[in-house]
């Protein structure tokens, strides 16, 4: 068995795919503030150039490229260019995803197969464009972002689901395969649950109004936080919030059950603001949109989780664990 | 339903107290447990309402009931009984689920002239055992963080999951309306103050901290001890020893049922609840009327039967 060694991230070349916004924007700002070489990539050039113009400001490295996650001759321009342009590539972030909120009765079948395009089959370009890169360099890591709906679909969210569900499927594969080769890359999934990004305003919604998501809301530093982590840690999911970790344990407790809960308003309501928005509203499931090019959205957010710090932490929670279960212990033997 | 359920306030030593009531007939009160409030009781509340004025009381604290100055269940037994002078109820049937079982034990021990008969279901205060996920979610700090929790959306979701699991024997068969009360009353201001308070009151580290099983003898009155054999909160035999403590009490078991009877298998619930109250009037000084009849044959039928195989071994009746 090889254990997997990454290097620093200020010794990393970093490529980023969806970049331009959200947690991509804010994991390759911080990337490039330690010192990291990053290639940022994503559809819209407005929002790469602002984002390679505030690089450039806080002292760091980067290169802005179009390109459009669907289309893997595109993707692979993009892993091919780091090494260009830095003689290498260290470690590879997949976030580029569009959102679509309506019940499955009222998704096309355009729709759909659109989701599983940028959303899917993006990730899966992304991992072969990468590949090669970090098997000559000897090691590496792929860092994939899929969502909480990599292991539990949320109503609204069918196409969504499917594509995160995708994402967890072949990296399972993958992971497996490159462990047998003794291949020293190491495959994350990061699993974020609500995250204030602007991923609800761009996304097309035939709900009526603004889609949110299940709060508790967190900001996108902290994805980006486990992001920059697992670049530097071989690990093998990343749970992003102590919510989501919660849904995905409910969920392997019994599906059942939260079905039964999911069904009632908990499920649905949580997911609408007040805001009106008509599904004919601009989105970028096709094209990109101008005037989203930030990392964050306006919804009220933790910027810290205890959850992740947790993971981040792994001798503590540990040592977390082990204090619970002996306070456990101790207080039934009292009761017998 | 044929019998209207009423929904009104009322004042009670300064705190203003929401309780259901429907019926007419002799008087019969519910008594709920923690983390719930008297909308739980809406499973059963028209079939006992056929043959009793039903009072369905919100325990202070929880739903829209406002916050007592103690959540003890001495307190609430103290309260219950503020509450029947106010409604000048007179020598109710008293019925307690979990916490309400002790709250009505209380009130039976300490007024046993104002308590006609006891019925505790699935009740608190009968042995030290519970559940230990309950000890942790009355601990220092795990109960706040818990709490806090359960405010937010996904908080409640994750409550009701877990109580669901807790709660009953079938939990993928909840009925919709009772995960919708769970989900909203977490989110509502002090419930879960309320419903950490009252946990605390009653549950430490050792088990259940208010034990009154040596009290039992001097209960008079008759009383129905009613378990279901799945609850996960509070293990069956604690109601199957304390009824051969009772001078006159009878003890029924309930198959495919968790915690919460009148929830889970409220048919069954009503029929041995009526049939209990029957017996008690056409044998004693009750005003009355006969067992409670259900409408649909078929599902009685089959109530019965499965009613009879669970209760044939279990069902003990110790006169003096």
């Amino acid at each position: 068995m090889t254990t997997v060694h990454l290097k620093p991230v200020e010794e990393q070349v970093v490529a980023l795919m969806g970049a331009s916004s959200g947690i991509g924007r804010e994991a390759a700002l911080r990337f490039a503030k330690q010192g990291a070489k990053v290639v940022v990539s994503a559809r819209g050039e407005e929002g790469l150039d602002s984002l390679a113009e505030e690089i450039r400001r806080e002292g760091g490295e980067g290169t802005p490229m179009v390109a459009d996650t669907s289309d893997f001759e595109q993707v692979k321009a993009v892993a091919d260019r780091a090494v260009e342009e830095y003689g290498r590539l260290d470690t590879w972030v997949h976030l580029a995803a569009v959102g679509l909120f309506a019940t499955f009765e009222q998704t096309t079948p355009e729709e759909f197969e659109r989701v599983i395009d940028v959303n899917l089959m993006g990730q899966v370009y992304g991992a072969m464009a990468a590949l090669p890169h970090l098997k000559r360099e000897g090691r590496g890591a792929l860092i994939h972002i899929s969502s909480v709906e990599a292991k539990r679909s949320l109503p609204f969210h069918s196409a969504y689901g499917a594509s995160k569900h995708g994402i967890d499927g072949f990296l399972e594969a993958l992971r497996v395969e490159l462990k047998r080769d003794g291949c020293p890359i190491s495959v994350t999934q990061v699993m974020p649950g609500t995250i204030n990004t602007p991923f609800f305003d761009k996304g097309r919604t035939k709900l009526g109004v603004k889609p949110v998501g299940v709060p508790p809301i967190y900001e996108p530093e902290t994805v980006a936080n486990i992001i920059l982590y697992a670049a530097e840690n071989p690990v093998r999911d990343l749970v992003s919030g102590g919510a989501a970790q919660a849904l995905i344990l409910n969920q392997r407790l019994s599906p059942r059950m939260l079905d039964a809960i999911l069904a009632t308003r908990a499920g649905f309501s949580p997911q609408k603001t007040e805001e009106p928005r008509s599904e004919d509203d601009p989105d970028n499931l096709y094209a990109p949109i101008q005037g989203h090019d930030t990392a964050k959205n306006g919804f009220r957010a933790f910027s810290r989780s205890l959850y992740n710090w947790l993971q981040m932490h792994p001798t503590v929670k540990r040592g977390a664990t082990l204090g619970t279960t002996l306070v456990l212990l101790a207080a039934s033997q009292r009761r017998s | 339903m044929n019998a209207a359920i009423a929904e009104r306030t009322i004042d009670i030593e300064g705190l203003p107290t929401r309780y259901l009531t429907a019926g007419s007939g002799p008087p019969l009160v519910l008594v709920h447990g923690v983390g719930t409030s008297a909308g739980e009781w809406s499973w059963v509340l028209p079939a006992l309402a056929r043959s009793h004025l039903v009072y369905a009381i919100d325990l202070p604290g929880f739903d829209s009931s406002a916050r007592p100055p103690d959540y003890s269940p001495a307190f609430s037994a103290r309260f219950l009984s503020a509450f029947l002078d106010a409604l000048e109820v007179e020598r109710p049937v008293v019925l307690g689920n979990s916490l309400g079982g002790l709250v009505a034990l209380h009130l039976a021990l300490s007024e046993p002239e104002r308590v006609c008969a006891l019925v505790l279901s699935d009740s608190a205060g009968l042995g030290r055992a519970v559940n230990p996920a309950q000890a942790v979610l009355s601990s220092p700090g795990g109960g706040e963080l818990a709490a806090t929790w359960a405010k937010t959306p996904a908080g409640a979701t994750e409550r009701a999951f877990q109580r669901g699991l807790l709660l009953f024997a079938r939990p993928w068969q909840i009925p919709p309306k009772w995960l919708e009360d769970q989900y909203r009353l977490a989110q509502m201001p002090n419930f879960m103050e309320a419903t950490l308070a009252s946990l605390r009151a009653n549950i430490g580290v050792a088990g259940q901290r208010d034990v009154l099983v040596d009290q039992l003898p001097r209960l008079t009155m008759p009383t129905l001890i009613v378990w279901g054999v799945e609850d996960r909160v509070f293990p069956y035999w604690q109601g199957k020893e304390a009824v051969t403590l009772l001078q006159e009490g009878s003890f029924e078991l309930l198959p495919d049922c968790g915690h919460l009877p009148h929830v889970e298998q409220p048919r069954l619930f009503a029929s041995i609840v009526g049939q209990f109250l029957g017996e008690m009037s056409s044998s004693g000084d009750a005003s009355g009327s006969g067992p409670i009849e259900f409408e649909g044959g078929r599902g009685r039928e089959e109530e019965t039967g499965r009613r009879d195989r669970a209760a044939n071994n279990l069902k003990r009746k110790d006169h003096r």
